[in-house]
This record gives structure tokens, sequence and C-alpha cells, in this order.
């Protein structure tokens, strides 16, 4: 192809002639902004280095190594693989975790569905009494599992005896923890494919309508490919949620060990750490793997959806509209009953026996808790996380997106911030007891204070806001920062006038993120809090444990409350900000 | 302050060559279109010039200073992008005041906004949001934001590319007037060959990476170097030349003069080739017919001419009716093939 541009080329530009090119780039000099930009990210995966990777080495160093400090191989790990009882969990876990999957997804698309598909009232309703579950500790379903269909259950006993003949299910053990686990995931997975189900392009069913096809072929051929990514990634987020958590199978789990609890008892109880370690790296592979997974999977989606694609038009269905009504109005019911019994049994003198309201049980500094203490604690410790950890996720999004420099040490603080979801809050947790509580870490005297409990958190819950702040970020034009260049405008200013601001609405939902989130876990924090320094979710599992199952209701409710508080002002603020931001939203 | 030089630029983006060697020199205060169809490198050219890509090789001279290397920020250029690049979350009269804050007092920036306002005919709507802006006056008000710190050079991506028709034909008459008015250096990137022949001073026309031909409107349009050129800007028909089979003929389809069988002028100067009507095309002023060859000696595609409307009431323009086509040779270009056929290898249209 030579046409007569040849006259313009250089006679230096030959084809393949390296110096020059060489010489060319080293010609590009760092400037002051350069050296900022590189210096910030190196910090950035310094913090990254000390939240997850030390501690995980330290995690993994425990496995390996003897009591005395000599390479121990893999003894630990032969000694777990032979002891029957542990295999016996590792089954456990597995069953669980299959059938928790194989339940809670079809459950939570068949809501999405009828949220998403049909034209019913009330959908936000619906949809708010759905995802109650997020805002309670997972031991909170179990004690709710307990009071509906327990020994002295409302639900098991007949109503107390009103009706003629009792419906009681073997509770506690699989069955509880599956339950307990289907409620916790359910929310989980009906966010996934909400989102998968309403980004499908309405041309295609109309397509699939003019050749003819049924709703069954419809259904197979255009909504579920449109939704596979969704699905995929729900089956993997209901799997691995239900294969790590601890919070239902101490509650309800009998003597039906899994991974969580076994490691709980070698931590605390035996005081075995490398045995612990052995089991939290256990718990982990599969996280990672089935995290891999989803990852490579879901890389192939972006090209199903265009800028043409249409949204999805309701056609109106009476028949549709009653069934969608009634599944909907099931699950909230579900919901709030088990939430409802929970808040019940809590206000009540003696369950069963004396039924007269009392607000006793809201007084706790008899009880094992020792008083309201662990109640700030934790809510000191959620808003100080929601803090410490919006700014970091937002800041390393904003470095990981907009930095220019440094690729390689982008591309590994992107992944370290990723891999946090996959890593079960156990073994975060004991990772940062090996860590921190090491006499040669300079970092050592946080051991046991407040400091710890939030970083914890911060790196436990860091994935889901890293990629809220990414998204919004990546929303942004392009070309604004190179506008903001071009007019000599500082950094500092472009990052406080358009990014925060642009940004705004992502940073308030991130912070939300972080204080539900730290209300609730007890996995991560359970191996780290101080003896003066309690928390509700553990008080919740040490009053349970001594029989105190309605003051450990009482802190549930507490917890929830807390969560449904801050929910509600982050909606009030929202909406305070898209109205004042309307005029530059829509036209 | 200066014309700028633009010397041996090469740029790969992996095994992709976006530029080729590009050398090129922009006049101080003049007018410059970047045309050429999608891929073929405009848009690095510029984005190279404003500081946001760096060459992999050459060099950019702004008067006698080096600039390869200087961040944008201390080029003092300003860039119009195609989407805008509006601050959603400001208003007209804060996106055009955001590059002037701690450049100079308040109640100067004030005056300069109310400047740039009224410059682009904009007073009216200062307080508005991007969001609540028209197409038409939001490119208005990112040419403002772009001219207000009086940059030495003013960089314009596809300014006009997202617009109506009429709205883009309006705006391209008071973007050559503000240019005019100010004097200021301007280097556009378009893939519309009409706003080029009509905004510019200088049009450069570049494909796969590398500069076809630079030259004015009238140059390019009138003695195209290459078969792509003439392609490029406006019609042209690929006739077999006279010259032999390694050359090929060119013309323009209004210097082609179509006669019925009686009224065949005494020979003029150029060919004169009999053909059949395929298809006639009304566009407004004219008609623009297609027709092939009656004796195919060598062309097989149909060749386009414009019949005026009011000579076309003379002609019969049926299908199938045969008319004389001239083709004078004062206005017939003539290229080896090679290149043709390398063009046409090229080309997907």
């Amino acid at each position: 192809m030579k046409l007569e541009s040849e006259t313009t080329a250089l006679p230096s530009s030959l084809p393949g002639e390296r110096p020059v090119l060489y010489r060319a780039k080293r010609r590009f000099r760092w400037g002051r902004a350069e050296w900022i930009q590189a210096i910030s990210l190196l910090l950035l995966l310094l913090v990254m280095m000390m939240l997850i990777v030390l501690p995980l080495l330290a995690l993994f160093r425990q496995a390996f190594v003897n009591m005395d400090g000599s390479f121990a191989g893999l003894t630990f790990f032969r000694t777990y693989l032979e002891s029957p009882a542990l295999l016996q969990s590792m089954r456990n876990t597995v069953f669980v975790s299959f059938m928790t999957t194989i339940i809670a997804v079809p459950l939570a698309f068949l809501l999405a569905y009828a949220l998403a598909r049909t034209n019913i009232r009330g959908k936000s309703l619906y949809k708010a009494a759905a995802l109650l579950p997020l805002f309670a500790p997972t031991m909170m379903h179990g004690i709710g599992l307990v009071y509906l269909f327990g020994h002295q259950g409302i639900i098991s006993t007949g109503f107390f005896g009103w009706l003629p003949f009792e419906m009681r299910i073997p509770l506690y053990g699989k069955i509880g923890i599956i339950i307990s686990e289907v409620i916790y995931t359910f929310p989980q997975a009906f966010l996934i494919l909400s989102a998968a189900l309403s980004i499908s392009d309405y041309r295609l069913y109309e397509a699939a309508e003019t050749l003819g096809a049924g709703k069954l072929r419809k259904l197979v051929t255009v909504t579920l490919p449109s939704i596979k990514y969704g699905l995929i990634s729900a089956v993997i987020v209901c799997a691995t949620l239900s294969f790590t958590d601890f919070g239902a199978p101490k509650v309800v789990g009998g003597q039906y060990n899994v991974l969580a609890t076994d490691m709980f008892k070698q931590v605390i109880g035996q005081q075995n750490m490398a045995l612990g370690a052995v089991v939290s790296i256990m718990l982990s592979i599969p996280a990672v793997v089935a995290f891999i997974i989803d990852r490579v999977i879901t890389r192939k989606q972006q090209a199903y959806i265009t800028s043409r694609s249409t949204p999805y038009m309701v056609k109106p269905s009476r028949i549709r509209d009653a069934w969608a009504h009634g599944y909907a109005s099931f699950v909230a019911l579900a919901m709030l009953l088990l939430l409802g019994a929970v808040v019940i049994a809590s206000l009540i003198k003696v369950w069963p026996y004396n039924l007269t309201f009392t607000l006793s049980k809201y007084n706790f500094t008899d009880a094992a808790a020792g008083g309201l203490a662990p109640f700030w604690n934790s809510v000191k410790m959620a808003l100080w996380t929601a803090l410490a950890g919006t700014c970091l996720t937002f800041m390393s999004a904003y470095l990981i997106e907009h930095m220019r420099v440094l690729r390689a040490v982008r591309q590994a603080s992107y992944f370290l911030s990723i891999i946090p979801l996959a890593l079960p809050g156990l073994a975060i947790g004991l990772a940062y007891i090996f860590f921190f509580n090491d006499p040669a870490n300079p970092l050592h005297p946080i051991y046991g204070t407040m400091v710890i409990l939030v970083l914890a958190n911060v790196a436990h819950f860091y994935s889901v806001p890293f990629m809220t702040a990414t998204t919004s970020l990546k929303m942004m034009d392009r070309e604004f920062s190179s506008v903001s260049a071009s007019m000599n405008v500082s950094w500092l200013r472009f990052f406080t006038r358009i990014t925060v601001p642009l940004s705004l609405p992502a940073i308030l939902e991130m912070a939300v993120y972080f204080f539900v989130n730290a209300m609730v876990t007890v996995s991560a924090v359970i191996f780290l809090y101080g003896a003066d320094l309690k928390l509700a979710s553990v008080a919740i599992v040490s009053m349970d444990d001594a029989g105190d199952t309605a003051k450990a209701a009482a802190m549930s409710v507490l917890i929830v409350g807390a969560n449904l508080l801050v929910r509600l002002a982050y909606e009030g603020l929202s909406a305070v900000i898209r109205k004042k931001t309307s005029a530059w939203r829509t036209r | 302050m200066g014309a700028l030089t633009i010397a041996g630029i090469h740029k790969s983006f992996g095994p992709f060559e976006a530029l080729r060697g590009i050398q090129l020199n922009i006049e101080q205060g003049k007018f410059t279109c970047l045309l050429g169809p999608s891929g073929c490198g405009k848009t690095t050219l510029l984005r190279i010039i404003a500081g946001l890509e760096q060459p992999d090789r050459g060099t950019v001279h702004l008067g006698s200073r080096d600039i390869t290397f200087l961040p944008p920020a201390k080029r003092s250029f300003g860039i119009v992008f195609q989407s805008y690049a509006l601050f959603p979350n400001l208003t007209a009269a804060d996106n055009i005041a955001y590059g002037l804050k701690g450049k100079m007092p308040r109640r100067q920036i004030k005056e300069k906004v109310e400047d740039m306002l009224r410059l682009v005919g904009l007073e009216s709507v200062d307080g508005r949001y991007p969001a609540q802006l028209s197409g038409g006056q939001q490119q208005r008000v990112a040419l403002a934001r772009a001219i207000a710190l009086s940059p030495e050079v003013l960089l314009l991506d596809e300014p006009l590319s997202a617009l109506d028709a009429k709205v883009r034909v309006k705006l391209r008459e008071q973007l050559c007037l503000l240019q005019e008015q100010l004097g200021i250096t301007t280097i556009m990137v378009t893939h519309d060959q009409e706003e080029a022949l009509t905004m510019a001073d200088q049009v450069i026309v570049m494909n796969e990476g590398r500069i076809e031909q630079a030259g004015t409107p009238q140059e390019l349009y009138d003695r195209p170097r290459t078969p792509f050129v003439a392609d490029f800007i406006g019609a042209i028909n690929f006739l077999p030349s006279e010259l032999g089979s390694a050359h090929v003929a060119a013309i323009r389809p209004e210097h082609i003069a179509a006669r019925g069988s009686d009224d065949l002028l005494p020979e003029e100067d150029g060919r004169l080739l009999p053909a059949k009507i395929l298809h006639a095309e009304f566009r407004g002023s004219y008609y623009r017919v297609s027709l092939q060859p009656v004796h195919p000696a060598g062309q097989q595609s149909p060749v386009l001419v414009d019949v005026s409307a009011s000579h076309a009431q003379k002609l019969d323009l049926r299908r199938d009716a045969v008319l004389h086509l001239q083709l004078p040779a004062s206005r017939t270009l003539h290229y080896p093939d090679a290149q043709l056929a390398a063009q046409q290898g090229g080309r997907g249209r």
C-alpha cells in the first residue's frame, strides 16, 4: 500500500530502528506530578500489603511451621486429613453449601423475576422486606428459627397449642443451618439476579415473538442466556457465603460440625493455632477458586448489551401478576415473621410460659455481655470502619483508575483490592492474630485495640465498595482530567471540585455498606476483640452459648435497629442530594 | 508563539501503527483541518499535539520551542473534545471560570466569563447546568471554556459531529467567524470532508497513519495528488486512461457534459463516451445520473454524471436511454494504476 506520503516520512524513520525509539522514550522525563503519582501508588501498595498480603503470609507460615519454629511441611495437613471428625466437617460444609445454593438461587430468581417482569404494586416494599437479612447478623437468622421451629417455637408447638397439631422439624443440625444460610444468601442472590434481569434487551423478545416463539422458548433462548453471567455469579456467591459462614452454624448447628465452627474450636477451644490455620486455608481455597472462575467467566459479559438496547416492557397479565403478588408476599412474610419472632422474643418475660411484655431483656448488665458497652463499641467500630474504609477504597480506586504511571503496581493493587471478596472472615481474623500479635511487628501495639478491629473490617469488606467506586469513576468522562490538565488546574482542585461531587452518591453507598457489615460481622472480629472491647455480635454468640437466647435476640434487634436507622438516614440524605443535583442529572 | 512544526512523528499502540512518519507545518493564526476516515490517526495526532499522548519518535515544536514531552498543563493549548467533557456539576458560567480560578482576581474572572458568554452568544444561560443546555449550546460553552485562558493554539476534536445537521451548519459559520476574530491558531479533527472544505485555510488529508496531501481546500479538490484524496473529497469517476493500461484517468461528475444524440457539438477536446442510463437521482438543483458505457472497452463500472436541473429537461433521463458523455482533457486527472489498486484494496466503502 505505497502511496505518495513517502515524501512526508523522515529519512531516519526506517522501520525497526530501535535506538531512535529508545532515545525518544527516555526523553520523556517524569515531572513533579509523575513523582507524586508514583509515590501515592507505592504507598497504596504498601497499605494493601499490610492489610492483606502480610497477614495471609503469616497465616500460611503458621500452617507449615512447628511450635519451635522448624519447618513442618505438610504435617499439619496430614493430621487434618487423617482426622475422621474433621473430614466429616468438610463433607458437611460441602453439603450445606450445595443445598443452600440450589435452594436460594431459584427462590431468589423467582422473586427477582416477579419484581422485574410484572406490573405488581408495592415492589419497593417487597424488595425492602427481601433485603432485611442484610441488616442482621447471621446468628439472628438462627435465633429467629429457634423461636419459630425450636423445641418451644411458635410454629413447632402449633402456636403454643392453639392448633390441634404440632409442626415439628429437626431444626438443630443441618436443616437449621441450611434454612439460615438460605435466608442469609437470599438477598445477595436476589440483588445480583435483579441487576441481571434489569439489563435485558426487549428487542430480542420482540424478535423472538415475531418469529413465533412461545413463552418457554423465549425463556430458554432469550431470558436465560441474557442472565447467564448473573446466574453464575449468584451461584458462586451463595456457595461461597454458606461455605464460610460461622454465625448460623454456631447457633443452630448443634452437633453438626462445619469447617467454620471447627476452626473456631481449634483456635479458641484447643489453642491449636496450626490446625486452625490449616482449616482456614481449607476454608479459603474453594472460595478463592470459585472467585477466580467467576472473574474469568463474567469478563466475557460486556458484549451482550449495546447502547441500542431497549428496556423490557411488561405486558398486562392478571394471572401472572397474581402469582407474582402471592410469591412476593410469601417471601416478605417469611422475612418479617423471622424478624418479628426475634423482636417479640426480646420483649417477652419467659418464652413461652409467661408471655407478658417486658423491656428487661434489653438490660444487659447481668448478662454475659456486660451492659450496653458492646453495642456502643460496635457502633464506634462501624463508624470508624465506614470512615477509614470509604476513604481508603475511594482513594485506591481513584489512584488505580486515574494514574498513568507504574502500570504493574496499579494492576497488583487492583488484584489485591478484589481478592478480599473471596476471603472468609475467620481466615482474615486468624491471619491478623498471627501477623499483629507477633512482638517483632512494629504494629504490635494495635493488637487488642479498636484499630485492629477497624483494619480487619476494612480488609474484609474492601472489595464491594472498591468496585462501587471504580464503577462510579469509570462513568466519568475520560476527558475530564485532560480538560483540567490543559487548563493548568491543580490535581487537588480537580479532585475536590469535580471528582468527589460527581461520586458523592457512590461514596455514601460505600460508607453505608462498610457500616452495616461492620455491625453484623462476627467472623473476622471474634478472634481480635480485646478483653475490654467486647462487640455486640460477639456478645450475641456468648449470650446464646450461655443459654441467654432472649438477650441474644434483644442484642440482635439493637443491631438491626441501628442498621435500619443508618440506612434510613442514607436514603434521606440521598434524596436530598438527588433533589439538589437534579438540575445537572436530567434535562 | 509561532508556527507549529511537527516532524517525523511515529506512534504505535501495540502492533497497530497509528502514525507512520508525520511531517507537518501549521502556520500561526490559520485554521487547519485534519481530515480522514476513522482510524487514519488524525485524533492520535491531535492528542500528541495536545500533549495527551507521547509519540514514539519525532518532535513537536511551537515556534523554536520543543514541546514534544511538555505536559498539557504547560502548553497553554485550549481543547474542545467530541464529548465536550463539560463538568455536569458546574453551571455554564462555572465551567468557563474553572480554569481561571486562582489565576486572576475574582472580579476579573467574572468579567472574563461574561465576555466569553457574550462572545459565543450565551449570555442568557450562564446559570444553567450542561444537562439543561441543547447540544449546540453545550458545544459553545465548551468552546468558551477552551478559549477563556487565551490559549496559543485551539484544538478541536470533531467538535460538531454530535450535532444535528442544521445546527452543525450554523455553528460552522460561528466557529469560523470566531477564529478569524481572535486570530488563534486552530487545528480541528474531522471526518466530514464538507466541514473541512468549508472551514479550513489548510486541509491535511490523512489515511492509514500517513499524510496523503496537505493544501488549501481548492487545491485538494482541483488537484488531488492521489486517487484516495480524489475519492475522499467530493465524488469522482475512475476510467481507463488513454495513457495506457499502467495508468488510470479520473474525472469528477460535474465536469462531464452529457449530450443527447441530437445536440452533439463539433468535437471538443477530450473523449466522447456513449453510455446507457441506469438510474437518475434527483438532488434539487441537479440530477446525479449513473450510466453504463455502451462499449465497455475495459470500463466495467458505471459512470456518474451531474446534469443541471434545467439541462435535464432537455434530455430524456429515462432508464436505458443513451447519452453521449464528453470528458474534457483539461479536467481529467491521471494516476498510476497501482495507486488505485492499492486504494481500492484498502478501503471498505
